[in-house]
């Protein structure tokens, strides 16, 4: 219902919704800018803001001592690779838990949902040890299936919330169809889903694009995504912020840019079925 | 072609018992209906024929053939839901396509049937329309297109009407009954409508509480109930049921009088023939409440007994003559020492 706001008050709430926006944002700002300044100028105090020699020096450095396209490729391979394997998981995991309940399920959800109640510090040991007897250390593969697993309870959780969403008649009027179980959920489960699946698939790309504790602790240089090569700009190599912060940069472009195509799309599955 | 047989069917839900024992035959061609309150387990009932829940003990025999472990896909049935249950990402051809896509049809034969399918049901010049285009009736006529498409064993509905206005249901009331007319398919389907039950079945399965309580045709049902339940389940205005001195006068413990059956008169006489009535009748649309109450409000009369409309020589209101029963066909009330 529209609700009838002064035009004073219309002013007011705009300027402190860009206010608060602006505060959200200006971190990854102050990132992209001292990312174009020398080093010296990224630690003048008082810091230049906008007018300081603006310097693509820092990228063409950052491109050189590192191999940019190596952690880009492992970050979309990993992250990727594990949504897609977690989804394949994931969706008849899910469609169990919506439509064919058994006593436990519930219970089953919420052990599940516990495992991401630990700090992942816990197990950091054996599975260090793992994947060092497995030879999985400083692999794509063995990141890969680690992100899954780590991201395996979100991707049921969110589909399984979805899919309740969903009337279970539909699915039995398929089953009277002829439909057999993969038929159900490839032609009607999934289409109906859709908004769902594609949010569950765009948060958990995020979620393993921005792991950083598991790719830090369990790749060195072969494996490396992009979170591990950003720290790998922080106090080892000395404080270079301007480099780090174009790694940063170059780190966070492509999600970014995901995430802004796509955020029509995650905001409707994030919000499905609050509004009927 | 679609004779159903359920040999002691029982279902629970864990602790829950939803039907206790079923035994019954449906014969091939038949229309039946299972009617009964809500909660009596009639689309239990329906989903266990269809097998989109498993029996918890018993057999189902669909065309002499064991059934019981049968998916619902090979059943070789087909079901309407109350909810038309419509593939909403699907138009309606692909709606009514989809059970031959999935029997593995080939394009040009399921092409053919589809349309002839939505020729029959008025339904050609919505063949793109995705079904939230559609109206109710309209929906109701996809899920039907559906379930005929796939040429079914007999067909499942389920209060398929329910959710679609009076006008809309007494046609549709119709074209299912012209469609069992010209397909020949044996029907199922449940409502809790009795006068759909009355109207459409061959037979009428009565249900309460899991339990079959009366099988038989309409008319059967009407004129014999076998007890009490059924007795005022069955028919509208619902038949009236008296105790007290006349019904032990006839050795029942209750006697049911159908209100078609009463007259309402200015003379002493029938049923009402030793008691003085004080009150004045109140005639409504249905009922005429005749008889005085009694102080513990077991009187005869005090419950109030449904009589057809406007009684014949008898004024709107305002009346104090003594009116009173008069039973039409004493031969035949219904007697019963059930309660």
């Amino acid at each position: 219902m529209a609700r009838a706001i002064p035009q004073r008050r219309r002013w007011l709430l705009t300027v402190v919704a860009w206010a608060v926006g602006l505060v959200i944002f200006f971190p990854i700002l102050w990132t992209v800018l001292t990312s174009f300044k020398s080093e010296g100028e990224a630690i003048a105090s008082p810091p230049h803001f906008l007018f300081f020699h603006w310097t693509l020096e820092n990228y063409a450095e950052v491109q050189q001592r590192s191999n940019y396209l190596l952690h880009v490729t492992n970050s979309v391979v990993i992250s990727l690779g594990s949504t897609v394997i977690a989804l394949v998981i994931g969706v008849p995991a899910a469609w169990a838990a919506a439509f064919a309940p058994a006593r436990r399920t519930k219970d089953l959800l919420m052990w599940m949902l516990s495992t991401k109640m630990m700090p992942p510090v816990g197990v950091l040991v054996p599975i260090y040890l793992l994947f060092r007897d497995w030879g999985l250390l400083d692999t794509v593969t063995g990141l890969t299936a680690l992100m899954m697993l780590v991201n395996l309870p979100i991707v049921v959780w969110m589909l399984y919330t979805y899919f309740r969403e969903i009337p279970a008649d539909i699915l039995e009027a398929a089953r009277m169809d002829g439909a057999p179980l993969f038929s159900e959920i490839v032609h009607v489960l999934a289409p109906m889903a859709l908004p769902g699946i594609a949010s569950t698939m765009l948060l958990n790309i995020i979620l393993a694009w921005n792991e950083a504790f598991w790719t830090l602790n369990l790749t060195a240089a072969n494996a490396a995504p992009l979170s591990a090569f950003i720290a790998s700009y922080s106090s080892p190599e000395g404080l270079f912020w301007a480099k780090l912060s174009a790694a940063s940069t170059m780190a966070i472009a492509p999600i970014l840019i995901l995430g802004w195509f796509s955020q029509r799309q995650l905001v409707r599955g994030l919000t499905f079925g609050a509004v009927k | 072609m679609g004779a159903i047989r359920l040999e002691q069917v029982t279902k629970s839900f864990g602790e829950a018992v939803v039907i206790p024992r079923v035994d019954l035959e449906i014969a091939d061609g038949e229309f039946v209906v299972f009617v009964g309150p809500s909660g009596c387990g009639k689309s239990t009932l329906l989903r266990l024929i269809a097998g989109l829940e498993d029996v918890s003990g018993g057999r189902v025999v669909i065309d002499g053939a064991e059934a019981t472990r049968t998916p619902p896909a090979q059943r070789g049935l087909a079901m309407v839901f109350q909810s038309y249950a419509l593939y909403p990402h699907m138009s309606v051809y692909k709606n009514i396509a989809f059970p031959l896509k999935m029997a593995r049809n080939e394009p040009a034969a399921i092409d053919r049937k589809v349309r002839a399918a939505a020729q029959t049901l008025n339904l050609t010049q919505y063949l793109d329309y995705k079904p939230g285009q559609l109206s109710g009736g309209q929906r109701q006529r996809v899920a039907i297109g559906r379930a005929i498409v796939r040429e079914p064993k007999a067909f499942l509905f389920d209060e398929p009407l329910s959710n679609l206005d009076a006008a809309l249901r007494v046609n549709m009331r119709l074209e299912i009954t012209e469609l069992h007319q010209s397909l020949k398919t044996t029907m199922i389907y449940v409502t809790h409508d009795q006068v759909e039950a009355m109207t459409m079945a061959d037979r009428i399965v009565v249900l309460r509480a899991g339990n079959v309580e009366q099988v038989g045709s309409p008319i059967e049902l009407y004129r014999a109930p076998r007890n009490l339940f059924v007795a005022g389940f069955i028919g509208s205005p619902q038949m009236n049921l008296i105790q007290g001195a006349e019904a032990q006068k006839r050795g029942a413990e209750t006697i049911g009088v159908r209100p078609e059956h009463i007259r309402a008169s200015h003379h002493a006489g029938g049923l009402g023939r030793q008691r003085r009535h004080r009150r004045a009748p109140r005639i409504g649309y249905h009922s005429a409440r005749i008889g005085r109450r009694r102080r513990d409000g077991k009187g005869e009369g005090g419950r109030g007994v449904r009589a057809p409309p406007r009684p014949e020589g008898l004024s709107d209101a305002g009346s104090d003559q003594d009116p009173s029963l008069q039973c039409q066909r004493e031969d035949d009330p219904m007697t019963s020492s059930a309660s």
